[in-house]
């Protein structure tokens, strides 16, 4: 469980493991916005997320966002399990964009 | 962090369970009533909604196992509720206790509680799923299925309803998850969600603990606005949320056709229901109108205000000695504010009596069955409202007096019939106010009591002597006593000799008195005569040489005048004339033996006792006091008369009198021939010492 960010050459790799959710909001803002100000490529690795909450999607939403507006690359590398991304579209949630 | 999202998920829990410490007494109440009235469908929807939202709240507060363990009486109730199952003694009483059980989850940890018996569950369950027909795997419905449940559809026609949902700026620090909300409502019917995510700031903004994100929602289901509110019922103060029939112009869910008057109709009525205050208090938009507070911190504000009360009296004390106008005027507005000020923090601690008498119909319901009684319970005065702790303190006087009267009171059937007895026995609870005090009565229709058998039971156990002559009051006092039982058996119910002492031990604490009135074959009534509060009084104080009393102002009605020439017109009998009304009067300077000269005039306060109205005669009438009752040590518990002291402003203690008790004794001490009432300077000095190398602020014993 937990969140991780390594630096690679060309890009910021964030893995994201287990429960996702509030408890670990702080800490998932801080490794976004830690990624981001590196300025490369953002991927995300979130095949081993068992929750993601709302307060986790809004952060990982913004993120996206900002990425598009400054032409950052934003990418999942791993995809949500099904159940979460089920969970996500019971709530009206848009699918996080997808790896490319 | 961690810690605090923690610590505001408890707060939440903790929220919960008083929640649902409600509605368990809520349902506890209707099943009862619905065994009086099995076809009531209102009962059968409100046990329903009730198990429905213990079921969907506890699991969103992480309650699994009461979540699960409620699922399948909610099946039974839906069952009922479709007519698909019909309401029986055995359902009832399989749900009562499995409510007992759901009370027990819910208490899970906290200390003296026993917890939830497993087996006991299990038992419950296979017994509703038995009368139920329920499969026994039948899963709690999974939020991947949002499947409209059939009874919602059965319940009346599918409308569409708009659901915008803004949850509040701490929604997910308290633990609640918007997911689990929109899972219960995708159980009501066909749900559409709409995530609205305008409002998530820039990242480095963003708060990681709040909730930016909205939703709309449209919801088809024949559920009704109060069940989709019901949904929301835990989060309802801290967001905002609007249901309103979605428009017939809007892309409804259904198919697009003419509404029938029929629906419009019923439409409308949802709205009214919508837009005015629901069945729960917290249905109303103006939620924030009452408050929960713990009872500690109530304990506390009032404490406070008892210090702030002695505090007035010093300075009142000293504004007099003064005779500075300025000094003089300060201190009566602050006396002004004082007086508001305590008659509001009283206020605040009143609650109605309605709970605790509710409570007793389950315990009546299980006794009847168990001892193969019919038995009706009766309530009047259920809003008599009386002080917090005298109500925390109540219960266990009043539920040994339902067994006893259940018990030893009501024949058994045949007998009532031999007496041509109506076969349903009746309890009837009581409650009013009376002056300063609350009158609590608890009655039957039973035998009544053998005054007989009381006695020789109690020569027998050497209580009174052999030849004594006793009075029917003094005869039925004599069940308090610790020990006493006449019954002839002990069974689960009582007869142990340990209910009634307990009673008397309990009222005695509470300041308050006990009466019993019994007629063969008739019934019996034994009423509590407790204070209406515990704190603080309004009391008349009095002087007699040195010492002073205060006399509760409830009960004094009026003052007048007593001179030699009284004294000598009547013939030196302790008699007065009130305004050509004959009242007695005792002599609180002979009844305490207070030895000093007693003045040329004296006063005669007539006060309003239960045995008629006497005069207490004091050298002098000192006037109103707001009186803080502190209780005195255990060593003058016994000293009746006197049912707390209170410090006066200038720091001497003046005893606070029962006139009940007063009168009581004088008139034993005349009829006994003896003359000494307990002698008020020792009690006086004691308390003194109590007070001595303590802080200025007053303990609430001394």
């Amino acid at each position: 469980m937990g969140i991780a960010l390594n630096h690679a050459n060309d890009a910021s790799l964030l893995r994201l493991e287990g429960a996702i959710d509030i408890s670990v909001a702080a800490e998932l803002k801080a490794a976004l916005l830690e990624a981001m100000a590196a300025g490369k490529a953002v991927r995300v690795s979130a095949e081993a997320v068992s929750e993601l909450d709302v307060s986790a999607y809004q952060l990982l939403w913004a993120a996206q966002r900002e990425a598009k507006r400054s032409g950052l690359q934003f990418a999942f590398t791993g995809r949500l399990s099904e159940e979460i991304a089920g969970l996500l579209a019971n709530q009206g949630l848009e699918p996080l964009a997808a790896g490319q | 962090m961690k810690e605090a999202v923690a610590g505001n998920a408890e707060q939440f829990k903790h929220a919960f369970r008083e929640e649902a410490r409600e509605i368990l007494t809520e349902l506890e109440s209707a099943l009862l009533a619905l065994h009086e009235n099995r076809g009531d469908k209102e009962l059968i929807g409100r046990i329903f909604r009730g198990l429905h939202t213990i079921k969907g709240s506890g699991s969103m507060f992480g309650f699994e196992r009461m979540a699960a363990f409620t699922h399948d009486l909610e099946t039974a109730y839906d069952h009922v509720r479709n007519g698909r199952l019909e309401i029986g003694s055995e359902l009832i009483d399989l749900t009562l206790a499995a409510l007992d059980q759901i009370a027990a989850m819910l208490e899970e940890g906290a200390e003296g509680v026993a917890p939830a018996d497993p087996a006991v569950c299990a038992g419950i369950l296979a017994g509703v799923r038995k009368l139920a027909s329920i499969e026994e795997d039948a899963k709690p419905a999974k939020k991947s299925q949002p499947v409209p449940e059939p009874p919602a559809a059965a319940a009346g026609p599918i409308e569409s309803w708009r659901i915008r949902f803004a949850p509040g700026p701490d929604l997910m620090r308290f633990g609640a998850k918007p997911s689990l909300l929109v899972n219960e409502l995708g159980q009501l019917g066909a749900l559409k969600v709409k995530a609205i995510l305008d409002a998530v700031p820039p990242l480095g903004e963003i708060d990681p603990e709040r909730c930016y994100v909205r939703w709309e929602m449209e919801l088809a289901t024949a559920a009704g606005a109060e069940a989709i509110r019901d949904v929301f019922i835990f989060v309802e103060d801290t967001c905002e949320l609007t249901i309103e029939p979605a428009a017939g112009a809007a892309p409804a869910l259904e198919e697009t056709r003419p509404a029938s008057e029929a629906e419009i109709t019923a439409r409308a009525l949802e709205d009214k229901r919508n837009a005015k205050p629901g069945r729960r208090a917290y249905d109303t938009p103006d939620n924030a109108s009452s408050l929960r507070v713990p009872a500690a911190k109530l304990d506390q504000f009032v404490d406070l205000v008892g210090e702030i009360v002695t505090v007035q009296a010093r300075l009142s004390e000293i504004a007099a000695r003064c005779d500075d106008p300025e000094i003089a005027a300060v201190s009566e507005e602050v006396e002004r504010l004082t007086s508001s000020l305590r008659e509001n923090s009283m206020s605040i601690r009143m609650m109605p009596i309605r709970a605790t008498f509710e409570k007793f119909r389950r315990l009546v319901h299980d006794l009847a069955r168990d001892l193969h009684k019919d038995v009706e319970l009766t309530i009047e005065g259920a809003d008599t409202e009386l002080d917090k702790t005298v109500i925390d303190q109540l219960s266990d006087p009043l539920m040994h007096l339902i067994r006893n009267s259940m018990d030893h009171g009501i024949e058994p059937p045949a007998l009532r019939a031999a007496r041509g007895k109506r076969p349903t026995a009746a309890i009837h609870l009581a409650a009013k106010h009376s002056g300063a005090s609350v009158l609590i009565a608890v009655s039957d229709d039973g035998g009544g009591i053998d005054a007989e058998a009381v006695r020789n039971r109690a020569i027998e156990r050497g209580l009174v002597a052999a030849g004594a002559e006793l009075t029917e009051a003094e005869i039925f006092a004599l069940l308090f006593q610790p020990g006493f039982s006449t019954a002839k058996q002990v069974t689960d119910v009582s007869g142990r000799g340990v209910g009634m002492d307990v009673v008397r031990q309990r009222v005695d604490s509470l300041r308050g008195s006990i009466n019993v009135a019994s007629k063969a074959a008739e019934g019996t009534t034994v009423t509590l005569r407790l204070p209406l509060t515990l704190a603080i009084i309004d009391g008349l104080l009095v002087s007699i040489g040195d010492a002073f009393f205060v006399l509760p102002l409830a009960n004094v009605l009026e003052c007048v005048e007593l001179t030699g020439a009284d004294i000598e017109r009547a013939n030196g009998k302790h008699i007065a004339d009130v305004r050509g009304e004959i009242v007695p009067y005792i002599r609180l300077r002979e009844h305490f033996v207070i030895r000093n000269a007693r003045p040329e005039i004296e006063q005669i306060m007539v006060v309003q006792t239960e045995a008629g109205r006497y005069g207490f005669v004091v050298d002098k009438v000192l006037g109103n006091r707001q009186t803080v009752i502190k209780n005195l040590g255990r060593f003058y518990r016994h000293v009746k008369v006197v049912s707390g002291a209170t410090i006066l402003g200038d720091g001497t203690v003046a005893l606070i009198l029962d006139p009940e008790r007063v009168a009581q004794d004088a008139v034993r001490a005349i009829a006994h021939g003896v003359r000494a009432g307990p002698s008020v300077a020792a009690i006086a000095a004691a308390v003194k010492r109590g007070l001595r190398g303590r802080s200025a602020a007053p303990q609430k014993t001394i």
